[in-house]
């Protein structure tokens, strides 16, 4: 039996099959098209193609993110909150905090048994996302993945004191004017977003084990200040999945719910009219 | 144009808008006209008092909360907003007293009511009234206008009711110093204006408003059944009356036809929608701007069938024995005991009395999640909601969403594309701790 999860975020795009038994057979990452109703289709197309398999081979389908309702062969929309906790808990049981720093937003969700307890979103500013970062680096004139591999050779990191993007980019040229050095600018930028979003966080309560997850999480940077900010925080191999993932594995949960609704109704029709 | 409501929404509650056209607004502009007295009187609980006093003098009372509630349902509030940073008040004081005072300096700038401002504005006071203390964002703005048209203003002391040892010497400590209050200005309101108090006019306010309250009180209770009856929406519009026509016999009998409505839907089964999934509670004030989220909610399953804020305070009736005849010292009662009887309910010394007032909501409502809108212009009742908000998580499992914003200004929310996730986010939520409530039972 396979599953299907599939995750339209504000930048990425993410869509990940399973077998019954949750294990990830494919996954496919992509950046996000306006167009998002054929996008989806492409992809499924595309994830059909690579399994060599017909969309009717797979049982259920759920769409998460941002544009889930813009998915026409889901079965089921699921917010990408309850989908992340299914996600991560499956790769991290023990994970009680979720912290995910995605490219337009940021959230923290506690989570039990891969259900959510409960949740915050970043408010209407960008500082605490993966934008803040890449206004930031445009400001140093660096790639974001050199940002995260220069900040890892800091010896004295700075304090961007900024919780604004404008302001931290003026903050960062009077830096770079005073002749700072690049890794430590570049420690401080991590350090200036993870304390923002663990700010954040903390108003639902930090509870170990931490995950770190959401497109931000690949760097490096952000990793050495997570580890340096928390005591057990672990980061999923494929950070970009685990909402696709989550998606996947709650469709297979609805799969199975009807399967045994409908058990339930055949065994009543039989006790009803066959059981004389 | 009417607009298209997606769900049952009350035929008595869109009448309240009318009724306090009629008999605030026009009231006290052929009150100006006559070059009678007005008073701009200040916001909320003790309104009602201040109102009903000038009343008996014949004097309207203008409520300063309402004009500002009607500026953002109306889209003009930033208008005035802005009107008033012009004239270099703060943003974070009251966004009601903002747009009064903003469209006060239009109008005196332009030499006429700005066309903007909804139900033709309120006309020049002759004094006004606001409590000290209180509430910081509106005594300085009372203080400011008060200059600005060079008129009296007075400031009655309201004392703010705290935990006590002997909560009801307490009480009636706090009765005695209030009844002192209101006589000094019913006295000062005298001289300014030279009318003559009626009393028997003001004891039949009184009791009529005593009435309402009740009234108001059970409406509020049939929400407790099961589809809810009557919306928050709805809720939100018998403010109007409710609290700015205090004492009036047309409010009276709109309260007494509510009433009839809501029991009505009741024994029959009415909800303000066909399938309630999950019954909410939306701590404090609503966002007047943003009232149309609220229908995003009904689309869910999900119905606010309580909300709390300083009107909620009359959920809680008010003891006067029948020897206080007295129409100022019965005014004097409804003050403290609100706050005393809740805090009299708080069972827990260790938790905030308000906290566990809302705890008390959220269990007679049957509420299976909570919304809590901090307000950036309205810190009094805005202190207390992260503190309710892990009182009810951890002793109920009452999950909540926050959302920031304000009363009056759009631009301090979210907007609602963004919001959406996370109400959906919040849904799902509720579902699961409601389930796990159920299974538990």
């Amino acid at each position: 039996m396979l599953f299907c999860g599939i995750d339209i975020g504000s930048t990425i795009t993410k869509i990940v099959l399973i077998d019954e038994d949750e294990n990830i057979l494919d996954s496919i990452v992509r950046e996000t098209s306006p167009r998002q109703r054929r996008f989806a289709n492409e992809l499924m197309k595309e994830l059909l193609s690579r399994a060599s398999i017909h969309i009717n081979d797979i049982e259920a389908i759920v769409a998460t993110g941002y544009g889930r309702v813009n998915v026409p062969f889901a079965d089921r929309t699921i917010t990408e909150i309850t989908c992340h906790a299914a996600g991560v808990s499956k790769i991290f049981p023990d994970a009680r905090t979720i912290v995910d720093i995605g490219g337009q937003d940021s959230k923290g969700i506690r989570v039990e048994s891969g259900r959510v307890l409960n949740f915050v979103m970043n408010d209407k500013c960008a500082a605490g996302t993966g934008r803040f970062l890449d206004v930031l680096c445009e400001t140093l004139g660096i790639s974001v993945s050199e940002l995260g591999r220069i900040s890892l050779r800091s010896k004295n990191p700075l304090e961007i004191s900024s919780t604004c993007t404008v302001f931290a980019q003026q903050e960062l040229a009077s830096y770079i004017a005073k002749g700072a050095s690049l890794e430590d600018i570049a420690y401080g930028v991590y350090k200036a977003i993870f304390q923002r979003v663990l700010s954040m966080v903390k108003r639902i309560g930090i509870e170990n084990d931490v995950v770190l997850t959401g497109g931000v999480s690949k760097s490096e940077g952000i990793r050495r200040v997570a580890r340096d900010e928390l005591k057990r925080v672990f980061f999923p191999k494929e950070p970009l999945v685990t909402g696709a993932l989550g998606a996947a594995i709650l469709a297979k949960k609805i799969y199975l719910q009807k399967k045994a609704i409908d058990k339930r109704k055949r065994e009543l029709l039989e006790v009803l009219f066959f059981k004389e | 144009m009417e607009k298209k409501r997606t769900f049952k929404a009350s035929e008595v509650a869109k009448r309240g808008y009318s009724l306090v056209k009629q008999y605030l607004y026009q009231r006290a502009h052929d009150k100006a006209k006559e070059d009678e007295p007005i008073a701009w009187a200040c916001p909320t609980v003790i309104y009602g008092p201040f109102c009903m006093i000038l009343d008996a003098m014949d004097v309207p009372a203008m409520a300063m909360d309402h004009f500002g509630a009607i500026c953002a349902v109306k889209d003009v509030a930033t208008f005035f907003l802005d009107a008033c940073s012009k004239d270099y008040l703060s943003d974070s004081l009251c966004g009601y007293m903002r747009c009064t005072y903003g469209h006060a300096f239009l109008a005196k700038e332009l030499g006429k009511m700005p066309k903007e401002a909804p139900l033709g504005g309120w006309p020049k006071p002759t004094l006004m009234v606001e409590r000290s203390a209180y509430c910081d964002g509106t005594y300085k703005i009372f203080q400011a206008l008060s200059r600005y048209y060079d008129v009296p203003v007075y400031f009655i002391d309201q004392s703010p009711a705290i935990w006590h040892k002997n909560l009801e010497e307490y009480r009636q400590r706090l009765i005695e110093y209030q009844y002192n209050e209101l006589k000094d200005f019913a006295l000062f309101a005298q001289k300014v204006t030279g009318k003559k108090l009626d009393e028997k006019k003001l004891d039949k306010l009184v009791r009529t408003n005593e009435e309402i309250h009740r009234l108001w009180r059970e409406v509020n209770n049939l929400r407790k059944n099961s589809p809810c009856p009557i919306s928050n929406l709805d809720m939100w519009a018998v403010i109007a009356p409710g609290f700015w026509l205090p004492g009036k016999e047309e409010t009276l009998e709109f309260f007494k036809e509510l009433y009839e409505e809501v029991k009505s839907r009741v024994e029959n089964g009415v909800g303000v929608i066909p399938d309630e999934k999950f019954r909410l509670m939306w701590i404090e004030l609503p966002p007047w701007h943003g009232l149309d989220m609220f229908e995003y909610f009904l689309s869910k399953g999900a119905v606010f069938v309580i909300e709390s804020f300083w009107y909620s305070q009359f959920m809680l009736p008010v003891e006067k024995p029948d020897t206080v005849t007295d129409p100022i010292l019965r005014l004097a009662y409804e003050i403290p005991s609100y706050t005393c009887s809740a805090i009299e309910m708080a069972k827990d010394e260790a938790l905030a009395w308000r906290s566990q007032f809302y705890l008390w909501m959220a269990r007679e409502w049957k509420v299976d999640g909570v919304v809590s809108y901090p307000l950036l212009s309205c810190r009094a009742p805005s202190f207390s909601q992260r503190h309710a908000e892990e009182v009810l998580f951890k002793i109920d499992s009452i999950p909540s969403l926050r959302i920031q914003g304000d009363i009056v200004d759009k631009r301090a929310m979210l907007p609602f594309e963004q919001l959406r996730p996370q109400i959906d986010a919040f849904l799902e939520t509720v579902a699961y701790y409601k389930e796990k409530r159920e299974r538990g039972k």
